[in-house]
């Protein structure tokens, strides 16, 4: 059987997926990445090469995510795309109404505009992560919950509290003098979420028309306190996918199967035997000119593959 | 005695400035080229919450100042922006704080502070100085001639990172011309050099206008090298602002309210219905220039401005209703220090796929926005060259 194979690797967690000709889902897998992007994505291609059937061919591979460039280089990818171009063709694909895409992963969160299927619009967190999936890790470590916990305690929440949501270090003060003061740390969780909707809509969608269908994706969906603010917030229906939290590796997977499908053609993949291969970064500041450029260097089994970093492009190849 | 006089630099602007002090009679101490030693200087010695372009710019003075500048020409404005003090507020630093001692600081306000500096190096002929400037000016209009063609065709270039190459010879080639006549032959020569570069001629690229603020819209190193990105990723640009249009509608036209007023009509005109006063800024320009670009038939706008400056934060609130009247997608970037270049990209690319997914149905090709590279194909080319 034929398929096509998306690798996401972002900040927090790294996740794969592989779909077949008619975009159905046949495998997901999503793992922390741990701060090790080049270790996440060896464990992750071997646990999939493992789990799926012997039969599958890989006929095309996309990455994206913070690491698309470092994930093309090392497993040999057809196409490397931004989170917001994969994640606006994954959820188009499984909803073709769908107007707004609400995304909130581990460092950054962005907004999504579509039309007829086609981005019209978006927009992304820039200076600050304040509301992003890193805090509520973070302040679920403080409280000592488990993440996976926090949504259904902040819905058993009876009243409403205000908490400063502009930016995280006054959120956490904010949350310490309440919590000081006798608020039920559910009231507080509540209050948490209302303030990172509220943060996300003036902040990310500053002024966007946020039509429905909506649709919420990335592993901050998981969080029903975060979908059940928004829905309080925007006054309608927020719609949550089946694979929410791999979104990003299935649209980089049809990515990938439409650009082999237009190009023809072998895919670059290395196969799953990249897990076996010895891979290594090298950095070095370039001390020609007092730019300093860290340049990087990716080395397979000893062997240079890639190297960027550049700003005047000599490190880089010219053609 | 001969002084030595140093500036602030500014995208390619500064072969002109150096050319006008040159033939006034300075020794140049020119600063090296922006970098992450500007910044560290700037951000250090500046206010915390002074936006990018004065820490660059104070960056770029104190480096003047260490390769022996005695003389300083900076930046003056005319607009009610908080640029028209920056001149002042860095006088201050650089001499009660930082302890240097420069006698002669001119913040250019004015022509007649052209005269000032051309005096102190020894061009005392009004007539003279006059003609200075006008060789400089031509030589500040021939780099942004060039620059012109250099964002217009880097998208086409068969052999990447060849516009860049052509483009750092023709500026060095500026800087050692001295004389008119040869100034002509230089801009002959260069954009020779320029059609001798092998291009797609086919190619239907994506058309993207930069707009906002000037001092972040022209120099590459404060926009990260958006242009240089666009085009890499295979998108022609246009920049709606360049410094000489601006001096000869801000400083020079606007000398009289009538020669003024015919200056900026086409603003106002083409602003009219989202912005009727100037307040401040680029902000007119800008939003006066979304609607020229759209006429034009581009696919989309940047508009870039620094972090925590008002007139493009003006700008940008009013851009969400001409996006939706015109059905022009525009994007904005904040920048400043802190600006990580990775989301910066990501947004830059994804802006791509958006436009070529509005015009053509499919995203743009995949393609480094650095380097130009196409593929992991690509990649296998370096061995050998660690």
């Amino acid at each position: 059987m034929d398929a096509y194979m998306g690798i996401d690797v972002g900040s927090v967690s790294t996740n794969i997926a592989l779909i077949d000709d008619d975009n159905k889902v046949i495998e997901t897998l999503y793992i922390r990445t741990k701060g090790r992007p080049i270790e996440a994505i060896q464990n992750a291609l071997q646990t999939v090469g493992k789990k799926i059937d012997p039969s599958i061919v890989v006929k095309g591979v996309g990455t994206t995510g913070s690491a698309r460039t470092l994930s093309q280089a090392i497993v040999g990818a057809d196409v490397a795309k931004t989170e917001i171009t994969a994640h606006a063709v994954a959820a188009s694909h499984y909803h073709p109404n769908v107007r707004t895409i609400l995304e909130i992963g581990g460092q950054d969160s962005k907004v999504i505009i579509m039309e007829d299927g086609v981005v019209t619009d978006f927009a992304m967190n820039t200076v600050c992560a304040a509301g992003t999936g890193s805090f509520l890790d973070h302040q679920a470590a403080r409280l000592e919950l488990k993440i996976e916990d926090f949504g259904d305690i902040a819905l058993q929440a009876k009243a409403r509290l205000n908490i400063a949501g502009r930016c995280t270090v006054f959120a956490e003060s904010d949350m310490i003098h309440k919590q000081q003061t006798g608020h039920s740390k559910a009231e507080i969780l509540r209050g948490l979420c209302d303030a990172l909707v509220r943060n996300f809509i003036n902040n990310i969608c500053k002024g966007k028309r946020l039509d429905p269908p909506i649709i919420f994706q990335g592993g901050v969906a998981a969080n029903k306190g975060i979908k059940v603010a928004f829905e309080d917030a925007l006054g309608c229906e927020v719609e949550i996918p089946k694979h929410y939290n791999v979104m990003g590796a299935i649209g980089a997977a049809i990515l990938a199967r439409e650009h082999m499908e237009q190009q023809g053609g072998k895919t670059e993949f290395r196969g799953f035997e990249v897990t076996n291969f010895d891979y290594e970064t090298k950095s070095f500041e370039c001390e020609d000119c007092s730019n300093m450029c860290e340049v990087i260097k990716v080395l397979m089994n000893g062997e240079l593959i890639a190297r960027w970093g550049g700003r005047c492009g000599k490190w880089e190849i010219t053609g | 005695m001969t002084y030595k006089i140093g500036f602030p630099r500014m995208g390619e602007t500064y072969i002109g400035f150096a050319k006008l002090v040159e033939l006034f009679g300075y020794d140049l101490a020119l600063p090296d080229a922006l970098s992450k030693k500007t910044i560290r200087l700037g951000v250090q010695h500046s206010p915390e919450y002074a936006c990018w372009p004065f820490k660059i710019s104070l960056g770029s003075t104190i480096e003047a100042l260490e390769a022996g500048a005695e003389v300083i020409g900076t930046l003056g404005g005319s607009g009610p922006c908080r640029a028209g003090w920056y001149g002042e507020l860095q006088r201050l630093i650089l001499v009660e704080d930082l302890g240097f001692d420069i006698p002669h600081f001119y913040p250019m306000y004015h022509l007649n502070d052209v005269f000032k500096i051309a005096e102190l190096g020894g061009t005392k002929s009004r007539y003279r100085a006059l003609k200075c400037v006008k060789y400089a000016w031509d030589t500040m209009r021939t780099a942004e001639y060039f620059e012109k063609i250099a964002i217009k065709q880097r998208c086409r270039e068969v052999n990447i990172g060849e516009t860049t190459k052509v483009q750092n010879e023709v500026m060095k080639m500026l800087t050692e011309t001295y004389e008119p006549a040869k100034l002509k032959q230089a801009k002959k020569k260069g954009t020779a050099m320029f059609e001798s570069i092998e291009t797609d001629k086919k190619m239907k690229p994506l058309k993207v206008g930069t707009v906002g603020e000037i001092f972040v819209v022209i120099d590459p190193f404060a926009n990260l090298e958006i242009e240089k990105k666009l085009g890499n990723l295979g998108i022609e640009v246009d920049r709606s602002l360049y410094l000489t249009d601006w001096i000869w509608r801000e400083l020079v036209m606007d000398y009289h309210p009538v020669t003024g007023y015919f200056a900026k009509k086409y603003l106002h005109d083409n602003a009219h219905g989202y912005l009727h006063e100037p307040v401040g800024g680029d902000a007119l320009e800008g939003i006066a220039w979304i609607n020229l670009y759209k006429e034009k038939g581009y696919d989309g706008v940047i508009e870039i401005g620094p972090f925590t400056c008002i007139p493009e934060i003006v700008t940008k609130s009013i851009i969400p209703t001409m996006s939706r009247d015109l059905d022009m997608p525009v994007q904005t970037y904040n920048i400043d220090e802190h600006t990580g270049e990775a989301g910066f990209i990501t947004r830059l690319e994804a802006f791509g796929d958006l436009l070529s997914q509005r015009r053509d149905g499919v995203p743009l090709p995949t393609r480094d926005p650095v380097t130009g590279r196409f593929s992991s194909a690509d990649f296998g080319a370096v061995e050998g060259k660690a």
